[in-house]
């Protein structure tokens, strides 16, 4: 019986009955819905560990901080350094969990990052934005293989996009606004496939979903917002290359979704063919913008409409019906 | 899987009715539909951000049809049509039950308040009106409403208008009135939460938006107060605020320690000691002592919405806090250091403690 009591079927319950208030409060807490001693007891330990190893680190940070531009360029350089190789060897040599020596080396990733920008500043060696965050994407490559580790892959992301952006702001210039979103959708689609894959081997635990989804929504915005630049700009802006890639990652998701009975994709693609849609019969109608935008409303709320009626029905077809 | 429900049901009923005795009455076949669509409704996140989302998106292009078609040169055309639309939404979600009538009555309900809003506001070109009225509209919403998200954009708008009168009229400091309201609302319902969904049906269904309205509600006013510039406010006295909210805290910390079965006298004397002691400094900010109370009353009732909107509150208000301390990087070094070491020393005690009681 228990887990199967939810919060909600509290509330049902108790608003097509007379249960009392003493009742309702017992079964909360004996559901363990409402916090019990124990979990307040774990709440309070975490926060404490928590708070205090931040706030220490935070103070240490600020001591250098303010002795920073007294500070002779050697030891400045050297205290980084002296870090990185004590967090890569704790990841390496220390007889920890898995998930804490992961943690570490996400640390180095973040200290090789922090040591070129040091490096920037103390020499001024004229690189510019791409030139850095390129460097650091090299240098944390071969660590993110190897550890494998979902947190350390999303920041590994987050570099490679922002190295793509700031290639299209500052080296190839040329490049337009589509083909640059072309890209990031590519980048990020294929990491999700990569780890849909693996989840079905087996190889990552399905428990951790938020990074599919996260990266997912990036992917999904980016070639959404492709497509609809794509409207008010020049065909040769990608010669159309952003409506392929759409129209095939909507044919892929939701099949996949429909295979796995994953509702965000369910979800997500489909707003995106709305925003889409609606972009493209704003743009045909430009001449006539009264119409135009009573149709897109319509649009909009029908199509709204018919989804969520849609994924109510799927919902109940996978869970059963009386 | 469906008997197994059913069955899964009546011997929760029956244990209810077990607890209670024969004067416990309910309507099974009411709450056998209800859990039904429940559970059908497996992702409601999913379904919810969508009917937002697309709320917004129809409201977008609807007000720029309007303002194609020039219905924006009629004040009262657009005020009439606003509050039609806010009645108009409500009759809808009634009359269809289906969550696709949500999603259509949430739209409507968004485009109600901005016409509304803009039509008043042309007509009388006075912003009290304007806040006086979506105000009002908001309370009839509240009270009136059957859609969760129409209830939690309500409680929304009522505070937005509460707040737009404060900063009209430059009575900033009632901006305190206003979180100390905010708070013993928050703090009353988080503590009261069976008694509030027991009472009646219609604030049975009203209780999860309402407390998420409050939070963000809540959080907002906060983030004002350490924002100042962003709507030209003069708010001082911020000790007020940061007293009502660590009031409110020392009793949501009572109410878990009655729950908790703490009687020990010198325990009881501890806790609160070192929750005064946290909370002390943070008196003159009281974006600190707000985040927690929304973070842990948040984790009282195990609402994790709020608690993750908490938490991010709290991580955000206190990092502000030491930005805005008026000291050199070294003195903040040492705070920030002596804090730290405070916080290790009270997980190390209270390990110690834990394992005493243990033995």
């Amino acid at each position: 019986m228990k887990g199967n009591i939810t919060r909600e079927l509290i509330y049902t319950i108790a608003r097509h009955s007379n249960w009392q208030a003493a009742g309702i409060a017992a079964k909360l807490r004996s559901e363990k819905i409402h916090a019990t001693p124990h979990a307040w007891t774990s709440f309070i330990r975490l926060f404490l560990l928590g708070a205090g190893a931040s706030f220490t680190l935070a103070g240490i940070i600020f001591f250098f901080a303010y002795n920073w531009a007294d500070m002779h360029k050697f030891v400045k350089l050297g205290l980084i350094e002296l870090l990185l190789v004590a967090t890569t060897a704790a990841a390496l040599f220390w007889k920890g969990s898995k998930t804490t020596k992961n943690m570490l080396l996400t640390a180095s990733t973040v200290l090789v990052g922090v040591l070129f920008a040091v490096f920037g500043q103390i020499y001024q060696t004229g690189a510019n934005a791409f030139d850095f965050f390129s460097g650091w994407v090299y240098f944390v490559v071969l660590w993110v293989l190897v550890a494998n580790f979902q947190p350390l892959w999303f920041i590994f992301l987050a570099l490679v996009n922002t190295t793509v952006i700031l290639y299209t702001q500052q080296v190839a210039t040329h490049w337009s606004f589509a083909a640059m979103l072309d890209v990031l959708f590519i980048l990020n689609a294929a990491a999700v496939v990569v780890w849909e894959f693996l989840a079905a081997k087996g190889r990552v635990r399905v428990q951790h979903r938020w990074f599919p989804r996260v990266v997912g929504l990036a992917a999904i915005s980016a070639i959404t917002l492709s497509m609809i630049s794509l409207l008010f700009s020049e065909f040769k802006a990608d010669f159309g290359l952003a409506y392929l890639l759409g129209v095939g990652m909507y044919g892929v998701a939701i099949w996949h979704g429909l295979r796995t009975k994953d509702l965000f994709y369910l979800s997500a693609i489909p707003f995106s063919a709305i925003i889409v849609v609606t972009g493209i019969i704003l743009r045909m109608g430009e001449h006539l913008m009264e119409v135009v935008l009573m149709v897109a409303t319509l649009f909009v709320i029908g199509s709204i409409t018919l989804l969520i009626q849609y994924l109510g029905k799927l919902n109940r077809k996978w869970h059963g019906k009386y | 899987m469906a008997n197994t429900e059913t069955q899964n049901l009546d011997a929760l009923l029956h244990e209810i009715a077990q607890e209670q005795g024969e004067s416990f009455t309910y309507n099974r076949a009411k709450i056998e539909e209800e859990a039904q669509q429940s559970n059908f409704q497996l992702s409601r996140l999913a379904m919810k951000v969508l009917t937002i989302l697309g709320g917004l998106l129809a409201s977008s292009t609807f007000l720029g049809f309007l303002a194609a078609a020039g219905l924006y040169d009629s004040p009262v055309a657009i005020a009439v049509v606003g509050a039609a639309l806010l009645v108009g939404a409500e009759s809808l979600i009634r009359s269809k039950t289906e969550a696709a009538a949500d999603s259509i009555g949430v739209s409507l309900n968004i485009i109600g308040y901005i016409l509304l809003g803009m039509g008043v506001g042309q007509l009388t070109d006075n912003a009290t009106a304007v806040a006086c009225v979506l105000g009002g509209a908001a309370a009839l919403v509240v009270v009136l409403s059957r859609s969760a998200i129409c209830v939690f954009f309500g409680v929304l708008v009522l505070n937005g208008s509460l707040l737009g009168l404060l900063v009209i009229h430059k009575i900033d400091n009632a901006a305190h009135l206003h979180i100390a309201l905010l708070a013993a609302i928050l703090t009353y319902i988080s503590l009261n939460e069976a008694r509030l969904i027991s009472l009646h049906a219609k604030l049975n269904a009203k209780y999860s938006p309402v407390l998420m309205g409050v939070v963000f509600s809540l959080l907002l006013m906060l983030a004002l107060l350490v924002h100042q510039k962003f709507l030209s406010t003069a708010i001082g006295h911020f000790w007020i605020s940061g007293a009502v909210l660590s009031l409110c805290l020392l009793l949501l910390v009572y109410s878990v320690m009655q729950h908790a079965g703490i009687k020990n006298t010198k325990t009881r004397v501890a806790i609160y000691t070192c929750t005064v002691l946290i909370l002390g400094p943070t008196i003159v900010a009281p974006s600190v002592p707000g985040a927690l109370l929304v973070l842990l009353s948040s984790f009282y009732i195990g609402h994790r919405p709020g608690f993750w909107v908490g938490l991010l509150a709290l991580v955000y208000f206190v990092v502000m806090y030491y930005y805005d301390l008026n000291m050199t990087l070294l003195a903040k070094s040492g705070v920030l250091v002596a804090s730290g070491l405070l916080f290790l020393g009270g997980f190390v005690l209270l390990n110690k403690f834990l394992k005493n009681d243990a033995d």
